[in-house]
């Protein structure tokens, strides 16, 4: 038995790696005779504007050989076809195995040049975190040898064959946490009905088999996957990550999976021209709406980004108005620490960059803590939302005249009891305006918060365009949610504004 | 009810009262006069604790509030104040205003308390305006409701700071026949006020205050008809007072102008005295004065308008050696003559290093 | 303060409006100044409409008077109203220019 069993592998290991062979011969072959009359060699390409993605290693590699070239960086394969379609850029550097998934959906697309060099693929580990990268080394050898790596690479990276194998896995020895990017694309990770595959995803999944855990993965964007694993936030990271020296400084790399080769591609002039005749705008709209938000169920990865938006805004609001409370009696207090504490505080806070502030609460602040990433992003915005709307209600305190608060101490009232009763209502009807604009910043603001692996609004529309290449109907509609969210959040002020009977003078005071 | 005794106040090392004695009983009407700036705002407000006294003793019902452990609150709610500036709650209605103390702070029930309001809005007649919003109302009607607001909470005095400095003369009378009911009433109250016919109708007694004390008191009748101190009599005699300072070099000589334009409209002075008025200002400052003035120098400038007698006084005061520009032959000859000839009476005094020229017209 | 200037020949007549006072003569001795600069004959200094005089306007009508004289001009003020007429008369200014009243347009 376990004799055929070796034998067999042996067969279907020659023949993979015939197989990887022939495949690259194909490559180079390709790259040798002209493959459309646009190839083109690197000389050329590196005399234009090349787009390549954000964290890859193409732009190192573009400063290094072809110093002249101007490097535009792309947060995703959408943004970068979308930028060689419309021709901000001449070409785009991009690994030959996305491209060929890519050229599918994109026909416009065209090949300049093939395997201008190849770079070894490896999962990322903490730095102290060597055993789990000897297991992973120890579970790679394993299915180099079984045949279930030939298998793999036969239908993911030759045949493009998305179907996820069922993987045995009893899940009883905990969970492994990976950060992964969802929308990396084809081949590598794509969300498929709701659902992650790809060739990175069965490698993990098989790997989690093999430990018996349970994998938990951690979307995020491609910038932040060796933050994340550097401060533990993740186990490892998993995204078809080039090895490169620079990379190895932070992160220990398991031994290569799977080496990727660069390719450069262009946009076919005629492609205007070639496309189908265009179907009518509501025909378009409707194929829009379908592809967008029917197919594949894809309005539950809509609704959940609604969801986490609008909690991440409602749960920033609430808590960053109470700490913009606290902040506000602080810096008005006569206590001189009180006051230099919440003067610090607001000045600090309104000088970082809500991004870096949100990274530094999630990576540095919570380094050594397991937080939730929307927990995370609540306090950073509840943070930068208090130092502002802290000076807003200081502002319109100090704005009502001080004969009230002396009325009310002279009529018996307490200090605290004039606050309530007299100046606090009037306050907050003068800061209600201002208080809104700020509210609606950081309902938009909160788009950002796919740097730690949150799934919100943004996130979902550019998981749904980098699976539907639509441009427009996903950017529109994020567009016109947003609009929704801010304004649903106001009508829900409003209505607050009017039970507690705040509203006259304000519609007074515009009349 | 109320024995103030050597009650002092200093704002920093500035001491505003020095030694206040007084008493006031229940039922009594009192009104304080006297000079700007001597502590006529600042005793009323000791009285309830709006400001900290720095020594002495208030005593009221027996009790000394200026003890640790006094209920401050609980004691104002039984002393109303009634403010130049009327300080309405802008956010509520005029309803709003009476209701808010004694719903949140005496328990009653809203229907009790605007029953209540209803009654005393009839009172100080403005029983339509019980809707309105404070910035819908004049100044007369404010200070009405700013009464109704204090009566709500039923106190057993009310103090009352300029209650008609700030309205415009048509507006005055309204107010001060609601303190005359209530004085009538029987009500305890005191009042800063430089209305003086007002003051002497209705005051059971008068304090006259300067230099932090109490300097005169008595009945209406012997503080204005027969004040026995000098300064007391002075006052009485010229009570519309205009008061300027010129600190810097460059003086805005509109600004000034304009105080006087406004004080004497408020007065209605007639025009050519307005226009004499100005003149002798300007001639006196720029010509005389300020080109003398040093550095950091301060040059004061009363304008006293004695109603009574439509005598008006200009009291020039001015630091540095003794000098009068008057006698100054060789001073400006054009501005000088100007002066001799709209005034009737230049007289020239020095006292503490300090000039002060008193130009009658 | 407004000044309205008009001219014939080397006749100038300056039409006042508002007040002089020691804010706003600098305007008027900048306009005279202007206006030396030609050979003036005859200067009317039209007061009708001035509202306020103090005797810092009086010294610029005084050096304007002076200027004109040694040009071998003649300077007049017209239409000066009751107050300032008083102020004019005070300080003898009166005697010496020659006065025409006028009506008010
Ligand atoms: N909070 C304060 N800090 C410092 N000085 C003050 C303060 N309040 C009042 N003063 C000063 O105390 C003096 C007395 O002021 P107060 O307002 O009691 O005078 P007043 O007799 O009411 O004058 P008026 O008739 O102008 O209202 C003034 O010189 C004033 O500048
Ligand atoms: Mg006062």
């Amino acid at each position: 038995m376990s004799g055929k069993r070796i034998w067999n592998k042996a067969i279907l290991l020659v023949a993979a790696s015939m197989m990887i062979v022939s495949i690259l011969t194909a490559c180079r072959g390709g790259a040798e005779a002209p493959v459309t009359p646009q190839a083109k060699t690197m000389d050329d390409v590196a005399k234009g504007r090349v787009g390549v993605l954000l964290g890859t290693v193409y732009d190192t590699y573009l400063q290094k050989n072809y110093p002249n070239a101007q490097v535009l960086q792309y947060k995703n394969y959408p943004d970068l076809i979308l930028a060689v379609q419309s021709e901000k850029v001449d070409s785009g550097f991009i690994n030959c195995q996305a491209f060929k998934e890519l050229q599918k959906e994109n026909p416009f697309l065209v090949t300049l040049v093939t395997d201008v060099f190849t770079n070894p693929v490896g999962v990322g580990f903490n730095q102290e975190n060597d055993a789990l990268r000897e297991e992973f080394n120890a579970f790679l050898a394993g299915i180099k040898s079984d045949g279930v790596y030939d298998d793999w690479y036969q239908r993911w990276i030759k045949n493009g064959n998305y179907a996820m194998p069922v993987i045995e896995n009893p899940k009883n020895n905990g969970k492994l946490v990976v950060g992964i990017v969802s929308d990396k694309g084809y081949p590598f990770t794509v969300l498929e009905n709701n659902k992650l595959v790809g060739s990175d995803i069965e490698i993990i999944e098989r790997f989690g088999a093999y430990l018996k855990k349970e994998v938990v993965f951690s979307d995020m964007e491609f910038g932040g996957l060796i933050a994340a694993v550097s401060t533990n936030k993740v186990e490892m990271i998993v995204s078809t990550i080039m090895i490169t020296d620079e990379r190895k400084k932070q992160v220990d790399f398991s031994d290569p999976y799977f080496e990727l080769s660069a390719c450069v591609m262009g946009a076919k002039k005629e492609s205007e021209t070639a496309r189908k005749e265009a179907p009518s705008f509501f025909q378009g709209v409707a194929d829009s709406f379908y592809n967008n938000i029917i197919a594949e169920n894809r309005y539950l990865l809509i609704v959940d980004g609604i969801k986490t938006t609008g909690v991440i805004s409602v749960f920033a609001i609430l808590f960053g108005t109470l700490l913009g409370a606290l902040i506000c009696f602080m810096r008005m207090s006569r206590q001189w620490l009180a006051q230099g504490v919440a003067k610090i505080y607001i000045s600090v806070i309104r000088g970082i960059p809500v991004l870096v502030l949100l990274m530094l609460i999630f990576y540095v602040v919570f380094a050594r803590v397991d937080v939730n990433p929307v927990v995370a992003a609540i306090l950073a915005f509840g943070v930068n939302f208090a130092a502002y709307v802290s000076e807003m209600f200081r502002a319109s305190i100090e704005s009502i005249d001080k004969g009230q608060t002396e009325a009310g101490i002279a009529g018996g009232f307490t200090k605290a009891q004039t606050f309530i009763y007299i100046v606090m209502p009037q306050a907050i009807r003068r800061v209600l305006p201002v208080y809104k604009g700020e509210l609606i910043t950081l309902v938009k603001m909160t788009s950002i918060v796919g740097y730690i692996a949150v799934q919100d609004l943004t996130k979902a529309s550019d998981i749904i365009r980098s699976r539907t290449f639509d441009a427009f109907f996903p950017l529109i509609m994020t567009a016109v949610l947003y609009f929704c969210i801010s304004w649903l959040l106001l009508w829900l002020l409003d209505m607050a504004e009017q039970k507690t009977a705040l509203k006259r003078s304000a519609s007074k005071t515009n009349g | 009810m109320i024995t103030v005794e050597h009650l002092s106040k200093k704002f920093g090392n500035f001491s505003v009262l020095k030694d206040i004695n007084a008493e006031i009983k229940k039922g009594e009407v009192i009104s304080i006069i006297g000079p700007s700036g001597t502590g006529k705002s600042t005793f009323l407000r000791c009285l309830n604790l709006l400001e900290q006294p720095s020594g002495g003793h208030i005593v009221i019902d027996g009790e000394d509030i200026l003890k640790k452990g006094v209920n401050v609150p609980k004691l104002r709610q039984k002393m109303g104040m009634v403010f130049q500036s009327f300080n309405l709650y802008e956010h509520l209605t005029v309803m709003g205003n009476v209701t808010l103390g004694p719903i949140k702070l005496r328990g009653q029930g809203k229907k009790e308390a605007e029953e209540k309001a209803a009654e005393l809005l009839r009172m100080v007649g403005l029983s339509e305006k019980a809707d309105s919003y404070p910035d819908e109302l004049s100044g007369g009607q404010k200070q009405r409701v700013a009464i109704a607001r204090c009566l709500a909470m039923e106190p057993e005095i009310i103090l009352f700071d300029e209650p008609t400095s700030a309205l415009d003369p048509t507006m005055i009378s309204e107010v001060l026949a609601v303190i005359r009911r209530l004085a009538k009433n029987g009500m305890t109250m005191a009042i800063v006020t430089h209305e003086m016919d007002f003051a002497r109708d209705v005051s059971t007694r008068v304090f006259y205050m300067d230099e932090g004390f109490i300097y005169e008191e008595g009945s209406p009748k012997d503080i204005f008809e027969s004040p026995q101190k000098e300064k007391t009599r002075a006052f009485i005699q010229r009570l519309r007072i205009l008061k300027h300072e010129i600190g810097s070099q460059h003086f805005d000589l509109y600004k000034l102008n304009a105080d006087i334009e406004a004080f004497c409209a408020k007065h209605t002075i007639d025009k050519s005295i307005v226009g004499n008025i100005l003149l002798i200002a300007e001639e006196t400052l720029v010509n005389m004065l300020l080109p003398l003035k040093k550095e950091g120098q301060i040059i004061s400038l009363a304008l006293e308008y004695a109603e009574k007698r439509g005598e008006f006084q200009m009291v020039l005061g001015y630091p540095g050696e003794v000098y009068n520009p008057m006698l100054d032959e060789g001073g400006d000859n054009l501005a000088l003559m100007i002066v001799k000839k709209k005034t009737k009476n230049i007289q020239h005094s020095y006292s503490n290093g300090i000039n002060q020229l008193l130009i009658s017209m | 303060m407004m000044i309205h200037k008009t001219q014939s020949d080397s006749d100038v007549t300056l039409a006042l409006t508002g007040r002089l006072d020691s804010v706003t003569q600098s305007e008027l001795t900048q306009e005279l100044e202007k206006v030396f600069e030609a050979k003036i004959n005859l200067l009317t200094l039209d007061l009708s409409a001035l509202e306020y005089l103090s005797s810092a306007g009086l010294r610029v009508f005084l050096s304007a008077r002076k200027k004109v004289t040694q040009m071998g001009g003649k300077m007049k003020i017209v239409g000066a109203n009751e107050a300032i007429s008083e102020i004019l008369q005070i300080t003898g200014y009166a005697d010496i220019t020659v006065m025409a009243k006028r009506g008010k347009r």
